[in-house]
């Protein structure tokens, strides 16, 4: 597999902080032309040389890990395959190396396509299938019929009788009337479906502005520190009253609000929370929590999502602040330093940690998910999250494991093979075509029903790490992982996997198509 | 004798005007306001001519226009059939099913008196 082309921000970072080719080359100890060769990507560096080149730079260590040029090419390849003609998916790669800008103008092109070829079709569906628009298009026509009939009558018939005549002055205004309230309806459904179309890009927004952070706010891990509460639910239920004249209330799940997709509501005139009976007391300690962190956060949320270069839509920075808000309640209910020291000694045992946490499966691997202070780092772990219908509703990627922007995965991950065991870990090494392997362990549940009737679709969850951590989980006993152990061949998606011969390929690959 | 049309349409102010204006012209006028009631009317009155919203209820101007170009004794019933969709395929559909002249709404009254004219032959 080729480099990955990082050379261009090797160069434009040296500008940056002003230093010449001589003077990097002589604090990393190598020549001139070897600086050069590696700005133009004609040398590939690892190891310690790029780890001391990240910190002549000032960057991070694993800021010129190639993941963030990972990300830009596999979707530069997707163009050249699905819209360019006539563009070799490869090319992409000396596309970003020798033209960045260009390569990012590109990406925001197109994914600014994408939405809105989303959006015209869901205005296109709503047009067509929506029965309020329908009627009231087929009313507002009927009125403009009877209104212009009438009015070319009472124009072109001057002797009409006086009985008549009132009649036909009483159906104008009868059918003016209707007209009005029809507009007054139509603009209500458009303003309506802006209000969809607008969320669409939301979703993919935050997926870009966690992956930057790497899901990880250190104000935001100092915020919960400092606040200190109790996690358990009657201190926070007492916090809430004190500090908030916040009130919990419990009502059957029967009788939440109809448009309340979450465990929670939140009545802000009446200063109440609506929790629903049934939900898992992992849930309603979450809830709590969740609801402090909005009452108190707030700042320094908004100080983390602002200026943002991915939130660029209203949308976007609603949905991240909702995001953080979840990310603080995690911290109060999973407090950093302790769940970091409690997940190694208890390598990772998801069941073992949720009973010492009082936190559900998700909670817990949504946290490990964030658990990268340095000094203090946890596994680095990918989660994901499939729906029944197999698309990913969730996800954290990590840097070499690129996941699907939309739709759904390789078949072969173990977050489906888990739909098929509910309840049951599945825990499986997986193989990718350039032979990186990863360490993939999902299970599938369903919601407990709290009411009857109700709707209760089953999802799977996954964590995925590099094979060279999975020795640190739990879960890895007695699994041979060693090079020669045995693996899942599997792909990221079909578009990108250059594996033949695949009997569960859904579509034709790039790669594929390239070579 | 007056030539008879009938007019099939839900929308009462509509028929009210048609009413008026085919009657100016010198039709003798009925009317329907649904579907089935149409077809009774069709085949009890025999008018001459039949002006067919689409969108009726209980049988939709479809329905009827099926109808009654399924039976011989109202096959070749002169038929306008108004709409509030313009859509080229709801021509096409009313056009496949054997309607002779097809108007969308909203429409000058001149040009429903024109239609009619044609469709019975008196507007030499």
């Amino acid at each position: 597999m080729p480099a990955l082309p990082i050379g261009h921000r090797i160069r434009a970072r040296r500008k940056e902080i002003g230093i010449t080719q001589t003077a990097l080359a002589k604090s990393l100890g190598i020549s001139v032309s070897y600086v050069n060769l590696i700005e133009h990507d004609k040398r590939s560096i690892g190891g310690a040389l790029l780890n001391r080149l990240s910190e002549a730079l000032g960057l991070e260590t694993g800021a010129l890990d190639g993941a963030q040029e990972r990300r830009v090419l596999d979707e530069l390849a997707e163009i050249a395959a699905t819209v360019a003609q006539g563009v070799e998916p490869e090319s992409a790669r000396d596309l970003l190396a020798r033209h960045e800008p260009w390569a990012r103008t590109l990406l925001m092109l197109h994914r600014g396509a994408v939405r809105d070829q989303g959006m015209i079709a869901a205005l296109s569906d709503r047009l067509n299938q929506d029965p309020v628009l329908n009627a009231s298009v087929n009313d507002m026509l009927s009125s403009a019929t009877a209104i212009r009939s009438v009015a070319d009558i009472l124009a072109e018939t001057p002797d009409l009788e006086s009985a008549q005549r009132a009649r036909f002055d009483a159906i104008v205004q009868e059918e003016a009337a209707r007209l009005s309230d029809v507009t007054r309806t139509l603009a209500k459904v458009f303003q309506e479906s802006q209000a969809d179309v607008r969320g669409l890009s939301g979703p993919e927004e935050v997926d870009d502005y966690l992956y930057r952070r790497s899901n990880h706010f250190p104000a935001l891990e100092a915020f919960a520190e400092r606040l200190a509460i109790d996690p358990h639910p009657a201190p926070m239920i007492a916090y809430l009253e004190n500090r908030h004249g916040i009130r919990l209330r419990r009502i059957a799940s029967s009788e939440m609000p109809s448009d309340t997709t979450r465990a929670s509501a939140y009545d802000a005139e009446a200063r109440t929370l609506t929790i629903a009976e049934g939900v898992a007391p992992a849930t309603i300690r979450f809830e709590l929590a969740r609801k402090i962190a909005v009452m108190e956060a707030g700042d320094a949320i908004a100080a983390e999502i602002e200026g943002a270069p991915e939130l660029a839509s209203e949308s976007g920075q609603a949905r991240a602040g909702r995001a953080l808000a979840a990310y603080v309640a995690g911290a109060i209910t999973m407090p950093y330093a302790a769940v970091h020291e409690a997940a190694e000694a208890l390598r990772y045992d998801i069941d073992a940690l949720a009973v010492r946490f009082g936190a559900s499966a998700e909670q817990l691997c949504h946290r490990f998910t964030t658990l990268k202070r340095p000094g203090a780092e946890g596994v680095p772990f990918a989660m994901l999250r499939a729906n029944a219908a197999g698309y990913l509703t969730k996800r954290f990627p990590l840097p070499r494991l690129p996941m699907p922007r939309h739709g759904g995965a390789c078949p072969l991950w173990a977050v489906y093979s888990a739909m098929q065991t509910p309840d049951l870990r599945v825990a499986r090494i997986a193989e990718f075509p350039n032979g990186e392997r990863f360490f993939m362990l999902a299970r599938a549940t369903r919601p407990q029903a709290t009411a009857y009737g109700q709707t209760r679709p089953s999802f799977a969850l996954m964590l995925a790490c590099e094979i060279v951590h999975a020795d640190r989980l739990v879960y890895s006993a007695g699994m041979d992982l060693s090079a020669s152990g045995l693996a899942d061949p599997v792909g990221s998606t079909c578009l990108l996997c250059p594996r033949t011969g695949c009997a569960h390929r859904q579509e034709a690959s790039i790669r594929m198509r390239a070579t | 004798m007056a030539q008879r049309v009938l007019i099939a349409e839900d929308e009462s102010n509509i028929v009210e005007s048609l009413r008026f204006v085919l009657m100016r012209e010198g039709y003798e006028v009925s009317h329907a306001l649904d579907g089935a009631e149409a077809l009774s009317l069709v085949r009890r009155e025999t008018p001459d001519a039949l002006v067919l919203d689409l969108m009726l209820p209980k049988l939709s101007g479809y329905d009827v226009l099926k109808e009654l170009r399924a039976d011989v004794a109202t096959r070749a019933l002169p038929i306008l059939m108004l709409t509030a969709k313009g859509q080229a395929h709801d021509r096409q559909a009313a056009e496949d099913l054997g309607v002779d002249a097809f108007m969308t709404k909203p429409f000058a009254n001149s040009d429903v008196v024109a239609q009619i004219a044609r469709l019975l032959g008196s507007d030499a």
